[in-house]
């Protein structure tokens, strides 16, 4: 089963702020997950864990980068904002490069604490929301067989019936009646559309 | 009136006088007193044989020559056995059995002649005139054969071979030539007197007895010695006149001041340099009032302290003090002093005592200058640390905040969940107090003070330096671990100033590790442990950093010397004085690549046992 609810998952090594941050969070209405390591959090994560992270950027052991580093390694597309005492330029720079979607100081005031959280939510949402297509776009290929996803292949190329009945070594007119299998199970009636879908479905990459 | 008459007395009077001077010298401190008493008793002796003999040259009457004759063998038995005594209790070297021979001797001869009837050692049978020079005539007596003459006899050739083994062993064991004179004229003594009175009573020569003429012998060595015992005092008394006036030359010029302090009889005596220190004119008696009295109040404890303890142990006594001058001026001054007991059972104390004022109050200011560059050394390194610090300060101001605004929604919403608002409020007050004990630190760190010492925990200590630098650890990645014996030492230590040097170590430990490579670990380690027993703390800083080449450990502890790019190359100079302030030494053990350790030890004061 996909986990539906949205966590905020939080990090940070000092408890005192760990527990007024989920305070806050909480209180305006967010789900919220405390950790008080990042090893924590990654021993918590599943693969279809929905949401985002707020960690703080100094942590001992694994630090906040570490930890984003780690998240994009296991291919776990949680949006990372990151909190911390004092700010570091190449430390922000290394950060926001890897992604992160956004950089608070501990003592900002909640308003952008919420802005953040918000963003990197929406984010996930978004990330998921095209997660979701993809997959049903790929359950819908799923559906084709052998035969023909070979003459898709041939298609997305711009080949002409002809040159893919020539290629597959079978008869033109079946060429034909496998398109149009295809676009019936796909729902998709131009091949311009077709094209587009085998792109974002990631097909004969 | 002839010359006999005035010769005889004169011999008589000088025995006499020889008689009273050593009375006089036995009476006298620091001298061998029985040596004298058996010479007075000698002295006498001889004198009063020479008033006997004068006596025997008048008599006519055969009778009273007899009684006279017996009368006299007091005297010389106590002659013999006083010369035996002075001569075995002056040099203490010959035969016991010997003298006590003699005294037997004499005493059995003596005692005979003295009551018994009849010829037994000297004994006249008849009496006639004889005239001699200058046609004196004087008595001259038949003498008896008498049967226990030899007696005599043996107890003076007993007593000239006692005095004769008596000198040899003397000068054998190193005394001095001065007795072979004495002896030797002790000798001459006893054969002259004993010889010419057998010759005499044996008729050979026509004389009267001449006992206390062979005493001349005797009485010119001991004038002699007498006179040298003069001469030697005199010329002593001119040295130590010299000795005296080159002490108070000495004395003035160095300014320092003597004093002695009959402790028994409570006086003190002191030079005028000592009077002119404590401002006593010399005309005051001074005793141990006087001195208390002088003395700063803070400081009367202590000095009272260290004179019993020097009293009691019998150790030299040193104490630095400070002392009130009539002018109401403070002057510093350093004694010392040894105290003893002299001959006569009195207790004394000997010492001298010096202005230390001019030196006291330069080390001051030295203490001064340390204390300024101390601090401003830890004002740079609290620079140092000033970004870890404001991180520090910012996770309990943060967490204030997050808990503010979450109350604030909280009763926005209409939220009164009063149990949830008391642990926010809680949470508050002690993220307060955690950003407070913070601030605590710093400014403990930045203030200026003189050297404080005071009792210390180490555990403390240690616990106070690992939260000034946990925040910089751990923005740097480093491992810091402490380990703390199981009893709680406590040392005698100035806090602010300990913290620095732990401090001042532990980030320069930090400063080591930042080559490490990703993999090597970076851990420092602060830590303390006992040694000596027990009796002493050693605290040390280590790391696993890059470690120190032999000549970069040489020099170290220079001033200005580093190997930073950053740093003036003062911090660990200054660590070093602050440690030698308290009679400690930083010490650094290192080798390249492999970390480097920096250790001091103290004395621990005691030992509780962890609760």
């Amino acid at each position: 089963m996909r986990e539906n609810k949205a966590y905020v998952h939080l990090v940070d090594d000092d408890a005192s702020a760990l527990l007024a941050t989920s305070r806050l969070l909480r209180a305006m209405g967010y789900a919220v997950r405390a950790y008080a390591a990042a090893a924590d959090l990654l021993a918590d994560l599943r693969p279809d864990t929905y949401g985002c992270v707020v960690a703080d950027l100094n942590m001992p052991g694994m630090d906040g980068l570490d930890l984003q580093r780690e998240l994009s390694r296991r291919e776990l597309r949680l949006p990372v904002v990151f909190l911390t005492g004092q700010g570091s330029i190449p430390a922000t720079v290394r950060a926001m490069r890897e992604g992160a979607v956004d950089f608070l100081e501990k003592r900002a005031p909640k308003e952008e604490l919420i802005r953040a959280v918000q963003k990197a939510l929406e984010h996930a949402a978004h990330d998921r929301a095209e997660q979701v297509r993809i997959e049903q776009i790929r359950a819908r290929f799923d559906s084709l067989s052998v035969r023909e996803k070979e003459v898709l292949a041939h298609v997305v190329l711009g080949k002409l019936n002809k040159q893919i009945a020539a290629d597959l070594g079978i008869h033109e007119r079946t060429v034909k009646l496998h398109r149009t299998a295809i676009t019936t199970k796909l729902q998709t009636p131009s091949v311009a559309q077709l094209t587009q879908l085998v792109m974002e479905a990631g097909l004969f990459q | 009136m002839n010359w006999m008459s005035l010769i005889w007395p004169m011999m008589a009077g000088t025995c006499l006088t020889l008689a009273c001077i050593h009375l006089r010298l036995s009476f006298e401190r620091g001298v061998k007193r029985m040596p004298h008493i058996y010479f007075v008793c000698a002295a006498l002796a001889v004198g009063v044989i020479s008033c006997l003999e004068l006596e025997l040259m008048r008599t006519t009457d055969v009778e009273t020559y007899n009684s006279i004759l017996s009368w006299a063998s007091l005297p010389i038995a106590v002659m013999v056995i006083s010369v035996t005594g002075y001569v075995a209790t002056f040099m203490r070297a010959g035969h016991h059995w010997l003298a006590i021979m003699v005294v037997v001797l004499i005493s059995v001869a003596e005692g005979a002649n003295f009551f018994l009837e009849g010829p037994m050692v000297r004994y006249a049978t008849s009496l006639h005139q004889q005239e001699t020079w200058g046609g004196v005539t004087f008595t001259l007596p038949t003498y008896a054969h008498c049967p226990l003459v030899w007696i005599e006899v043996l107890a003076v050739i007993a007593l000239i071979i006692f005095i004769a083994d008596s000198t040899y062993r003397f000068c054998r064991q190193g005394g001095s030539r001065r007795a072979i004179l004495m002896g030797g004229s002790l000798i001459f003594f006893q054969i002259s007197s004993r010889g010419h009175a057998m010759l005499v009573e044996n008729g050979i020569i026509h004389s009267p007895y001449l006992v206390s003429f062979s005493f001349i012998g005797v009485i010119l060595t001991m004038g002699s010695t007498l006179a040298n015992g003069v001469l030697d005092a005199s010329r002593l008394s001119t040295a130590l006149q010299e000795t005296e006036r080159k002490v108070d030359l000495a004395s003035r010029a160095s300014q320092l001041g003597f004093w002695t302090w009959d402790l028994t009889l409570d006086q003190i005596w002191a030079n005028d340099v000592t009077r002119d220190l404590f401002g006593v004119s010399s005309t005051i008696k001074i005793n141990s009032e006087v001195f208390h009295n002088s003395l700063h109040p803070e400081d009367l404890a202590e000095v009272s302290e260290a004179i019993a303890t020097s009293r009691q142990t019998g150790n030299e006594y040193a104490c630095t003090y400070r002392i009130c001058l009539p002018s109401g001026a403070i002057r510093w001054i350093a004694a010392r002093g040894r105290p003893s007991i002299s001959e006569n059972g009195h207790e004394f104390m000997h010492g001298v005592v010096m202005d230390v004022t001019s030196h006291r109050e330069s080390t001051r200011e030295l203490e001064s200058v340390r204390g300024q560059l101390a601090h401003s050394s830890r004002v740079s390194l609290m620079g140092q640390m000033a970004a870890s610090l404001a991180h520090e300060l910012n996770q309990p101001l943060g967490a204030i905040l997050r808990n503010a605004e979450t109350a604030e929604i909280l009763l926005t919403q209409g939220n009164l969940d009063t149990v949830e608002l008391a642990e926010i409020v809680r949470d508050i007050r002690q993220d307060d107090q955690r950003a407070g004990a913070v601030i605590d630190r710093m400014r403990a760190m930045l203030k200026t003070g003189h050297l404080q010492m005071e009792q210390l925990s180490v555990h403390e200590l240690l616990g106070e330096a690992m939260a000034l630098v946990r925040a910089e650890a751990k923005t740097r990645g480093i491992t810091l671990r402490q380990q703390l014996p199981p009893h709680q030492p406590v040392v005698m230590a100035d806090r602010v100033q300990l913290l620095q040097v732990l401090l001042n170590l532990l980030l320069n430990s930090m400063d080591a590790m930042k080559e490490n490579s990703e993999d090597s670990p970076k851990e420092v380690l602060l830590g303390a442990t006992l040694t000596d027993e027990g009796r002493n703390i050693k605290i040390h800083v280590q790391d696993t950093g890059c470690g120190m080449t032999t000549d970069q450990l040489a020099r170290v502890f220079e001033p200005f010397y580093t190997t930073k790019s950053h740093g003036m190359g003062l911090g660990l100079g200054i660590s070093a004085d602050i440690v030698a302030a308290h009679d400690s030494e930083l010490r650094a053990i290192s080798s390249h690549g492999q970390g480097s350790t920096f250790y001091f030890v103290l004395p621990c004061q005691k030992e509780t046992v962890h609760q």
